[in-house]
């Protein structure tokens, strides 16, 4: 409200120089987040390498690669849907980021605006946006790619949603700025993640977490070695650059919202420790598990985490 | 049931003669002489079915030799036991000029692939076979069937430049012309590598 | 610009990814130059699992017509900067296949290869160096083997015709490239 009576108040100049400030700082804070994950993803590939006894790649790879992939030429021309799948895609992750706590890096506030509501609406814009640009592409690798991911995402995103609801029954909101503010910062003992019941519930989220970030045992969509990587097939040069950076965006967003329910996510810096803390030990179970089959996954998916977080979700309400 | 008693029950059954060559492999051939086409190729049928009901239970392959000397080819049927085990190999002549014979994919699935091949590398007609005719790996083939004998890679190579050799120059035609004075079907006879 | 140019050629030369599409027997020494011994991972060189995510194609042994018709498809599918390498000596004139129905001798009428690796077959060593190559090779903007296509368009093109017999197409009709 106070803004909007400054605006208000304020010369044609000065509102047009406030949106200009703004629009920058949006900028630069999505650039920075972006960033930030391809350094996550970096990290993955040199983790995976030292696992499996090689040297692996500089740890700046997926800049490399991004860089690469942009300056591609597109040997086909693909129709609009793909592009706008596309755009989507990369829309829906970069939106949810807006919404993040991490915004106070470079002096924003509109994650004091985000509730649950909208975050799990803009959470799967992202994959749709891909799944509708892959279901345009013509390879039958492609669609396979699009169902297993679809199917994936109702896997993943009961128990993830049942975790995250404990959390929302314990502390009577669904504002993210509140939900945090329950927790302390950095004492382990006030993060949801270690208060009985809501452990039960954190673990839950937690299994359900490594599909949604699509690792190994839950990868089926993407899986190279069954399916010719799946949603990716049709994806090259400027789609399949777009396509990393949306995967660098969502990982920032995903481990961040879990950071912000669990772990006592407040602010930027402490909740990119939190983020990289999280994804070394993703990336543990990464290197080292095999992949599920896509019924075997589901099955998985609703039976374990499903039912820890659902305990969890029914002590936290009737206890 | 151990390989003797194989040995033994074709022998009672079909009065024919089965040699163990060494271990674990057995060889039996349908007569050519003193039967008709008919007689014969009704034997053939009935061998297979009584293999498959003895307790062999995969066939491993069909395969085709090119007796050119002799103007004939000779068909393998590869039987294979998990069992005893024990490959029984069925030998089967066939004429070279007149190449016709009948399919036994109603007795043995397989058999739809490796006859396909057999009929894309030699030539030979199954009776009865849906997919005989279709290609199997050669894409446009437009020679004799490349196993035969009788067909020779190097003049192949020569009335198509494009895969011999290369384009304009040719450069390597003389090396194709040079390697001619290798031993030509004649003059082997053309029955080396006649094993199953 | 030109600065920019190179900053993107040598971003070129340390992502190489490779099409995971082997022909004949080369392939074997592949899984070497990949695993822990060589790694060639820690160059950026990565297999990949279509031709839209690839930069390289490794024709990896000897090259039958019907393959060619294949790796044509392959070729023409990836994005632009785009190398072929050929591996071994059966794609270089045909190897101990030179008299085969099957084989095509030649692959360097139908394709653009950048670099060749001789050797029956080049072991992993060999293609470490083959790869340390085209990448210095891509970093000076040397390896230039796609724009060749483009402008000798006609050549290959003939050269592809003469050997099959008819134009190659993709199925949706369009003419291939
Ligand atoms: S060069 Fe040697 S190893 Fe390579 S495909 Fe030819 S025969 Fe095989």
């Amino acid at each position: 409200m106070n803004t909007a009576t400054v605006v208000g108040t304020a010369s044609m100049g000065a509102k047009f120089l406030g949106a200009l400030v703004l629009t920058l700082k949006v900028l630069i804070y999505l650039f920075l987040m972006v960033m930030i994950g391809l350094f996550l993803m970096g990290i993955y590939r040199k983790f995976t390498a030292r696992v499996q006894y090689r040297v692996g790649p500089p740890i700046w790879q997926p800049y490399i690669d991004v860089i690469k992939l942009l300056s591609k030429k597109d040997a086909a021309t693909k129709n609009w849907v793909f592009d706008l799948g596309v755009i989507m895609g990369l829309g829906g992750p970069l939106a949810l980021l807006l919404f993040l706590p991490l915004d106070t890096i470079v002096g924003l506030n509109f994650h004091t605006k985000g509730d649950l509501i909208l975050i799990l609406y803009l959470a799967v814009v992202g994959p749709l946006g891909f799944a509708l640009a892959a279901s345009v592409g013509a390879s039958p690798w492609g669609a396979i790619g699009v169902g297993r991911a679809l199917s994936m995402m109702l896997g993943y995103e009961l128990p993830f949603i049942l975790g995250l609801l404990a959390v929302v029954a314990k502390d009577g909101t669904l504002l993210l700025q509140k939900v945090s503010a329950a927790q302390s910062m950095w004492n382990p003992a006030g993060w949801h993640y270690f208060q009985w019941p809501l452990i039960l519930a954190a673990i839950g989220a937690h299994i359900a977490l490594q599909g949604v970030m699509s690792e190994k045992p839950f990868d089926q969509a993407i899986a190279p070695h069954e399916i010719a990587s799946g949603i990716m097939v049709e994806f090259g040069g400027k789609y399949l650059g777009m396509m990393l950076l949306m995967k660098a965006a969502s990982l920032m967003a995903e481990l961040g919202l879990f950071a912000v329910f669990f772990l006592g996510g407040t602010t930027a810096w402490d909740t990119i420790v939190k983020i990289f803390a999280l994804f070394i030990i993703a990336i543990s179970f990464d290197a080292v598990l095999g992949r599920f089959r896509p019924d075997q996954a589901f099955t998985v998916l609703w039976k374990w985490p499903t039912i820890i977080a659902l305990l969890g979700l029914l002590l936290t309400v009737f206890a | 049931m151990r390989v003797e008693e194989v040995i033994k029950a074709i022998q009672d059954k079909f009065g024919l003669e089965v040699e163990s060559p060494y271990p674990r492999r057995l060889r039996v051939r349908i007569p050519a002489e003193g039967k008709s086409e008919e007689e014969r190729r009704q034997m053939l049928r009935d061998l297979l079915q009584y293999a498959k009901e003895i307790g062999f239970q995969h066939m491993s392959f069909i395969t085709c030799v090119d007796f050119i000397k002799d103007g004939r080819f000779e068909l393998n049927y590869g039987l294979w036991s998990y069992t005893i085990p024990t490959m029984l190999v069925v030998k089967y002549d066939l004429d070279r000029e007149n190449p016709k014979h009948i399919t036994v994919v109603d007795i043995w699935k397989p058999a739809k692939t490796w006859e396909q091949e057999v009929h894309e590398m030699f030539g030979v007609e199954f009776d009865g076979n849906p997919r005989s005719f279709e290609p199997y790996v050669l894409e446009d083939w437009d020679s004799i069937p490349p196993l035969r004998k009788d067909f020779d890679p190097v003049q192949y190579l020569k009335e198509h430049p494009m895969q011999g050799a290369g384009y304009d120059p040719l450069p390597y035609v003389n090396l194709v012309e040079k390697n001619l004075e290798q031993p030509t079907v004649e003059e082997t006879g053309g029955d080396e590598g006649a094993d199953s | 610009m030109v600065e920019w140019l190179k900053l993107v050629d040598k971003a070129r030369s340390r992502s190489i990814w490779m099409l995971m599409y082997c022909t004949g027997c080369g392939a074997m020494e592949l899984p070497p130059a990949m695993t822990s011994r060589f790694d060639m991972e820690r160059f950026g060189i990565m297999p990949m699992a279509t031709p839209r995510q690839a930069d390289v194609i490794l024709v990896t042994g000897y090259v039958t017509k019907k393959t060619l018709k294949r790796i044509i498809y392959a070729y023409e599918q990836m994005p632009a900067p785009k190398w072929v390498v050929s591996h071994g000596s059966c794609p270089i004139n045909g190897g101990v296949y030179w008299d085969s129905h099957a084989t095509v001798n030649r692959l360097d009428l139908f394709l653009p290869v950048d670099l060749y690796v001789a050797g029956c077959m080049p072991r992993a060593e060999a293609n470490m160096k083959m790869f340390t190559e085209l990448m210095d090779m891509i970093a000076k903007g040397e390896a230039r083997g796609w724009e060749e296509y483009v402008k000798n368009r006609d050549y290959y093109k003939e050269n592809q015709r003469k050997l099959f017999g008819y134009d190659l197409v993709f199925t949706d009709g369009r003419s291939a490239l």
